[in-house]
């Protein structure tokens, strides 16, 4: 038997006034306590996978070594700048990446089990997020033992400026906002797609690339800047850390930080219309 | 021969049943090409700024990219289901292998068709006729033979490498990662004049892991650059025969390790 859920039969945030926002909290900090234990419990692959990280911050820091031969400055760079920009930028972008969540929601949609998700209290979006909050303070914690390594690997360096990292903290969490907005809209693919492997596996690589992790966004030559101008990968990397680093500063930086609000906004419209529709083409199988 | 031949159909067979899924096969194409593509576009970028890397300009890091992507799919061509090794043996699933008769490994290799492969092997042969009409390259027929002989030979010392670590499942249970890691490792390192690396790094990816091999060898041979190598010309002229040592060696580990193969119990 094949059962289609309406828009009735799913919580939609229509609770009643009485009810207080705080109300669930207890229900968000169990599941981001239950997200961060299976990802720390399932830890014999990302070592593997924080290796790969630290030899990207390795390969990298040699080849812009090479590159830089023979200049001092480029682009308003120095090579330590870079280098400190190159090291962070990977390690940001790993850290506030995870992959998991997108097939945790792919297999709960494939195996039917998002009718359970879809019925109780706590709408199935702020779940979603409370899974992503759990599994990023476990790759915190993983970026953390991997930082002596990436210390050796890369270059690690003060911010440019007191200023500068008060800003990039500010850019920082708007980054973070927009890379878990982006991954619940990659999730959400699994309501009209029977495979995202392939999806997660581009994103992954269009990602690295447009949010500046290999090169800074202000190197790209012409088109290609033009094209990473209007993605929103940019702002969850390239803002934050070439604000840290001093690359953009004063005026720049603030309007940067307008920039990543103005994609926050425009991604939560965009993330509520597909949820709106994910909605209606919830189908489970058996019964 | 004849286990060849069925070895063949079997692969026929595999292409033709993931073709079936269209969608699936065309994202999958155009996700190897963008893997691939990936790392290029790196290249792509930063030589727009800067000219050279350790004194290899475009033409010659496009020539080496191509060659070590030509390689690659050489060997992703046929090793593609190795990836799915350790799931296989999870599952129980390594049973039928071994109570059929023919070679385990050509059974694993034949037992379904990784369609990204396609998009490797598109990526790999544009990118070189592109970079063989920039790089200068002399086309004699003696380098012609060398070129080929090479990518096998390349082919042969990435898969060989591969086979070994992959084989490690039978005991270990769950290795994707450990693969993956590899896999990796070629695809970063492979790429670049290894000597960017500095010597200690340039020698691990020479004797430890036979990344230099692959690619980077192999196109200083074809570039004529080969007094910048870390090796003995002797050792470079040679590289095909070292491949093919490895695959050997690769081959070996996985029959030591067969051995350990416990079924799932169920």
């Amino acid at each position: 038997m094949t059962t289609t859920l309406g828009t009735t039969a799913a919580p939609t945030g229509r609770e009643p006034l009485s009810r207080s926002p705080w109300r669930d909290v207890p229900a968000y900090r169990q599941i981001i306590n239950s997200r961060l234990r299976t990802t720390l419990a399932y830890r014999q692959n990302v070592f593997f996978l924080l290796a790969i990280l630290i030899l990207q911050i390795f390969i990298l820091r040699k080849v812009w070594t090479a590159l830089y031969q023979g200049h001092t400055t480029v682009d308003g760079l120095t090579l330590h700048a870079l280098l400190v920009y190159i090291t962070l930028a990977n390690l940001q972008n790993w850290v506030l990446q995870d992959p998991t969540i997108s097939f945790y929601m792919y297999n709960r949609v494939r195996e039917g089990q998002v009718a359970f998700d879809l019925v109780r209290p706590v709408g199935f979006v702020p779940q979603m997020f409370a899974h992503l909050v759990g599994s990023s303070f476990a790759t915190v914690i993983f970026g953390l033992v991997a930082l002596p390594f990436i210390f050796f690997a890369g270059t690690l360096g003060a911010p440019a400026s007191p200023t500068a990292l008060l800003l990039y903290l500010a850019s920082f969490v708007l980054g973070y906002v927009i890379t878990t907005l982006l991954t619940l809209m990659l999730g959400m693919f699994a309501f009209w797609t029977t495979e995202i492997s392939g999806l997660t596996m581009l994103y992954r690589l269009i990602n690295q690339f447009f949010a500046g992790a290999l090169v800074p966004v202000s190197l790209f030559p012409g088109a290609i800047r033009i094209i990473a101008d209007v993605l929103p990968f940019q702002a969850t990397t390239y803002t934050p850390v070439a604000i840290y680093v001093g690359r953009v500063r004063g005026a720049d930086a603030l309007g940067a930080l307008g920039v990543q609000a103005v994609w926050v906004v425009l991604l939560i419209f965009a993330s509520w219309a597909m949820w709106r529709r994910a909605l209606h083409r919830v189908v489970v199988q058996g019964g | 021969m004849s286990t060849l031949r069925v070895a063949w159909t079997l692969e026929r067979a595999a292409l033709r049943g993931q073709l079936e899924y269209r969608l699936n096969f065309i994202v999958s194409t155009f996700m190897g090409i963008a893997y691939q593509g990936s790392g290029f576009a790196f290249i792509y970028v930063v030589l727009h700024s800067f000219h050279t890397i350790g004194g290899w300009d475009f033409s010659d890091l496009a020539f080496l990219y191509s060659l070590r992507l030509l390689a690659h799919a050489c060997c992703y061509l046929p090793f593609n289901q190795i990836d799915f090794l350790d799931v296989t043996i999870r599952e129980g699933k390594f049973d039928r292998y071994l109570v059929r008769p023919m070679n385990p490994l050509l059974q694993l290799m034949t037992n379904r068709f990784q369609i990204n492969a396609v998009g490797d092997v598109l990526t790999a042969s544009a990118l070189f006729v592109y970079a063989a009409s920039i790089a200068h390259v002399d086309f004699s027929p003696l380098h012609v033979v060398y070129l080929v002989l090479a990518v096998i030979g390349g082919a042969l010392a990435e898969a060989g490498f591969i086979l070994a670590v992959s084989s490690l499942a039978f005991r270990f249970l769950e290795t994707w990662a450990a693969a993956f890691l590899v896999d990796n490792i070629y695809l970063m390192f492979g790429s670049y004049p290894i000597r960017v690396f500095g010597a200690t790094t340039a020698w691990i990816m020479t004797w430890i892991i036979p990344v230099a091999f692959v690619a980077y060898i192999p196109a200083s041979v074809l570039l004529e650059r080969t007094n910048g190598l870390h090796i003995a010309n002797v050792v470079a002229y040679g590289a095909p025969v070292i491949g093919l040592l490895w695959f050997f060696a690769g081959y070996q580990v996985w029959r030591l390790q067969v051995r350990h193969y416990q079924s799932s119990g169920s």
